[in-house]
């Protein structure tokens, strides 16, 4: 392998003194970064997360920075998660200004955003980056970024292109490098010509992985009319290899293609496959026993890449074998959004969705919930609701799209002999179906002969809770004045319905 | 004066005498207990673990026995006993094992050797703050230890060793250590407990099985046979909050717990009702925290279902729909809710097909492996009998070309085989065993995944299976 080159440590190369320049300093650049200056920008961001287990308040505000690429229209790019949480963005110019910058566009799915620069004259002197058409898989890139406003670049081997999990927790496409230190938001060069290959957005201990070139250009391509932007299309679903014969033959097939077994709400494959079709080739493409293809420019690839090759509402072909059938499929691609599952990896929106009632704190499970108790969350976290992510967070049906969990109880004389309840899922609310925070907001407006009555899923330490709903009002603005919590409920942006989503972005 | 002094020396005297007479007989009704053991093998089921040496403490009770902790003698092969002053190494038996309330009866196999060894009486449960000596051999030792501290909580708590049973409990701050395991809690020259488990967190927290749940025992298991506590199988919450109080109809001077739930094959089941409100158990008030009056304490209405043997009757004051009611529970062995427990003295359920190793859980399994908790909470928020039926799990692939290709994940719990539902071990050797078709066809709980095998495939295989991986049976039920 080759080994990764930082400044600090290439005292081969041309630039082997330093090879940190600062932007306000007025000396000529090393070779390797000479000309980046003018292509890609500091990008210095304030966030600020959300309370998840107090859900309407607001953690420490910190800093993050990263690396912006100048893209035509005056525009910069940048991987979406480096403004996540964003409450300012400011921009430095190569004379080392810091001008203030806004989020024009965000696609959490595809994780990238796009910056815009108000103030007159920014970009003068600024150049776009050229977005390559491939990647490479093999050979060395050059990530080029600012790190304390000094240009810094270093180089890795590229390993070609792999699909692996996203962060929006779908199979997509990355180009694979050996481990960068900081990939928050990193872009990739190739070596040559100086094309952006890719954006660095996560880092293992051996590998890193960039958001590929393909991808990049195509968000480019698409941002350039907001208004008709559709996004990138997914595939979704639970599959297993068909490579065990006694299995392909009980199938009616030889051992070949996969075979689908769950398909969650909204995805491509629900709206014209069943469950225990054999996929035999998708897009012309014939799929291996492994659910492998051979892709023309980057070998064998996981079958997910054929789909994030298209674009959102084209049709491809799918041939598969249902009760010893061929049958020719046409599937019109969904795009499928990280917020779509029952349990979704990650909220579309910073703020979690909630609502106060007599000090019992109810919320929408989510990923974003499980993370904050800890990066062993696995673990750490009430071990029935990581039970329920791990096997049921995209076990949707059409009457069960979110979970709602009564997530703690805020002390209070009103609600005594409930105070020890935490982390269980809701079921009914005044006899009616939980289905989403809005659902349980509403049926807390009808309570039963003078009771509000909860019922929590089987499994709870207490299945009923039982309230006076005479005395809730009163009871009600005494705890939030009492816990100081300035709104007693904040609803989802977008609950989604079948196949795609009522609302949001 | 003179005389008062010498009176008060001599009743001193004769008091010491007797204190020394009364430890000496202490000293010799507590013995040591050796026991060689062997436990199965969790991972290759048919195994068995290397043997294991280790040791507890007894005392000597009346009818020549010896009580102890069933977990000092599970799983045993051979059981030694030392008696106080005597050199001799005695085998001893097993008379009587009850896991659900940790204790076990043994005797030697030279019974007439206990004779001359004076049996501790069986006293009362002790009072809160009074003093109490725990004897035994704590962290192995030739020569008996004692301790002494004061009884600091009398409570209904878990019993660790089968981690799903919950009896009366006296806490106490006298050390209690590994080896003091089955020895005897002393006050006033009487056994009043059997010194048995100890915080894990905290020090200075020991646990010992007070008379309550000893005389339970002995009771039981005075015709020879241990039937072991009957099974409430009736989940309730406490009604503090004064709404759900009113939500159920309960009158100002009434109070009571809900029943939450209802669990398949418990006493409960077919006489009380989810929704019910327990008032009393034969004929003593439940209060909303759950409690009833038990002398100068509180403890948990359950202690009360506990003093009932199998085929006893308790009788509840019951507030079903506003209206009272008297019901009386026939009270049986829940043994679905024992399906889960780890097998005592016994090796692991499994059977093998097609080179398929299928387990039942245990909580043992289930709190070791986080895939396997994470699989059986899920399967308790699906299923409200979670708790009347195993979880199978195909736990291990011998690898063979039968198999050889079959898609293996983790956590693969069995949910049906050939299209029947799987609630026992049994019913998937049933449901295997019943096909006539040409495959075997395995559905598993998680994300729609299955398994097929080749029915005469494997039957032709299954002998050079086992033989090649050296099990020894397809089966152990």
């Amino acid at each position: 392998m080759i080994p990764y080159l930082s400044l600090s440590t290439a005292v081969s190369t041309a630039a082997s003194t330093t090879a940190s320049i600062a932007l306000s300093v007025a000396c000529a650049l090393p070779a390797q970064v000479q000309g980046f200056e003018k292509v890609i920008l500091p990008i210095e961001i304030t966030y600020q997360q959300h309370n998840e287990q107090r859900p309407w308040e607001k953690l420490a505000p910190g800093q993050r920075s990263a690396t912006g690429v100048v893209i035509k229209g005056n525009r910069i790019l940048i991987a979406a998660q480096a403004v996540r949480n964003a409450t300012d963005i400011t921009a430095v110019n190569p004379q080392g200004q810091v001008f203030p910058a806004q989020v024009i566009h965000v696609d959490w799915d595809i994780n990238l955003a796009l910056l815009n620069v108000k103030t007159p004259g920014f970009f003068k002197g600024l150049r776009p980056a050229r977005i390559a058409r491939n990647v490479p898989t093999s050979g060395l890139v050059k990530a080029v970024f600012w790190n304390n406003r000094q240009l810094d670049y270093s180089e890795h081997y590229a390993h070609g292109v792999m699909v692996r999990d996203s962060r929006a927790s779908i199979e997509r496409s990355f180009l694979a490098l050996d481990a960068v230190s900081d990939a928050w938001s990193q872009p990739m060069f190739s070596n040559l010509f100086g094309r952006l290959v890719g954006i660095a957005v996560s880092s293992g201990e051996e590998y890193a992985y960039a958001i590929p070139a393909e991808i990049l250009g195509r968000y480019v391509a698409m941002t350039e009319n907001p208004s008709e932007y559709k996004g990138f299309p997914g595939v979704e679903s639970s599959w297993q290899f068909n490579a065990h014969k006694p299995q392909a033959e009980y199938l009616e097939s030889k051992p070949e293609g996969i075979v689908v077994t769950e398909m969650p709400l909204g995805s491509t494959f629900r709206e014209s496959m069943l469950p225990r079709d054999v996929l035999l080739s998708l897009d012309g493409h014939s799929i291996g026993t492994d659910g492998r293809y051979e892709d023309d420019k980057y070998g064998r690839l996981k079958f997910h890449a054929i789909v994030g090759a298209h674009k959102v509402d084209d049709i491809i072909k799918a041939t598969v074998l249902r009760n010893g059938q061929r049958l020719q499929l046409a599937l019109k691609l969904n795009r499928w959004r990280s917020r779509q599952p029952l349990i979704p990896w990650r909220r579309i929106q910073a703020a979690p969705p909630f609502a106060v009632r007599g000090g019992l704190v109810f919320r929408e499970l989510d990923g974003n919930y499980m993370r904050s108790f800890g990066s062993n969350w696995k673990y750490s976290a009430p071990s029935y609701l990581a039970a329920l992510y791990g096997r049921e967070a995209k076990a949707q049906t059409a009457n069960r799209r979110r979970l709602v969990i009564l997530a703690s109880v805020l002390p209070d004389a009103y609600n005594i002999g409930y105070h020890d309840i935490t982390s269980h899922p809701v079921q009914t609310v005044n006899g009616q179906h939980i289905n989403g925070i809005a659902s349980l907001i509403a049926a807390f407006e009808s309570p039963q002969d003078g009771f509000h009555v909860i019922t929590l899923a089987p499994g709870a330490q207490r299945r009923e809770i039982v309230l006076d709903a005479t005395s809730f009002a009163r009871a009600q603005a005494h705890i939030l004045k009492s816990y100081a919590i300035p709104i007693a409920e904040r609803l989802s942006e977008g609950e989604p319905t079948e196949g795609k989503l009522s609302k949001g972005n | 004066m003179l005389r008062s002094i010498s009176v008060t020396l001599l009743t001193l005297a004769l008091l010491s005498v007797a204190q020394i007479e009364a430890q000496a007989r202490i000293d010799h009704s507590v013995v040591q207990i050796t026991v060689h053991s062997v436990s199965g093998d969790r991972r290759l089921p048919w195994n068995t673990q290397a043997p294991q040496q280790s040791s507890g403490s007894g005392f000597v009770i009346d009818g020549n026995r010896i009580l102890t902790n069933a977990h000092v003698v599970e799983n045993a092969r051979l059981i030694l006993v030392r008696l106080n002053g005597d050199p001799t190494p005695y085998e001893a038996k097993v008379l009587a094992t009850g896991h659900d309330c940790d204790l076990a009866l043994l005797t030697l196999t030279q019974q007439e050797r206990l004779k001359s060894i004076p049996a501790l009486p069986i006293g009362d449960l002790p009072a809160p703050g009074s003093e109490v000596a725990t004897y035994g051999f704590p962290m192995g030792g030739q020569r008996i230890s004692a301790t002494r501290g004061i009884v600091s909580r009398i409570e209904r708590t878990s019993y660790s060793h089968t981690q799903i049973d919950a009896h009366l409990t006296v806490q106490t701050d006298a050390a209690i250590n590994p080896g003091n395991s089955g020895g005897p809690v002393v006050q006033a020259a009487a056994a009043i407990g059997v010194a048995f488990q100890t915080h894990y967190y905290a020090d200075g927290i020991g646990y010992f099985i007070p008379t309550e749940v000893i005389r339970h025992f002995l009771d039981d298991a005075s015709d020879g046979d241990y039937l072991g506590y009957p099974g409430f199988g009736a989940k309730t919450a406490t009604m503090h909050n004064p709404a759900a109080r009113r939500r159920a109809g309960l009158a100002k001077d009434q109070s009571g717990v809900q029943v939450d739930a209802i669990q398949v094959g418990g006493s409960a089941n077919g006489n009380l009702a989810r929704g019910d409100i327990l008032l009393s158990i034969d004929g003593q008030t439940i209060a909303n925290d759950g409690t009833v009056a038990f002398g100068s304490l509180r403890v948990d209405y359950r202690v009360l279902v506990d003093r009932h043997q199998i085929g006893d009757k308790a009788e509840f004051e019951v507030l079903r729909d506003g209206k009272p009611l008297t019901i009386e529970v026939l009270m049986r062995r829940h043994e679905e809710a024992r399906y889960r427990i780890p097998r005592h003295d016994k090796q692991q359920r499994y059977f093998v097909y097609g080179g398929f190793v299928f387990m039942p859980l245990t909580t043992e399994m289930i709190n070791s492996d986080p895939s396997y908790r994470h699989a059986a909470k899920v399967r308790a928020q699906r299923d409200p009998n979670y708790a009347a039926a195993e979880i199978i799990v195909l736990a291990r692939r011998l690898e063979h070309e039968v198999n050889r290709s079959v898609p293996f994940h983790s956590e693969m719990v069995i949910e049906k085989v050939n299209g029947k539902k799987i609630r026992r071990l049994e019913d998937l050797i049933e449901a295997i065993e019943s096909q006539q078709g040409n495959f075997q066809v395995f559905d598993f709980a998680y994300a729609g995944r299955f398994a097929v095998l080749d029915r005469k495939a494997v039957e032709k295989a299954n002998p050079e299976i086992l033989k090649r991986y050296g099990v020894p049976g397809d089966r152990r039920l």
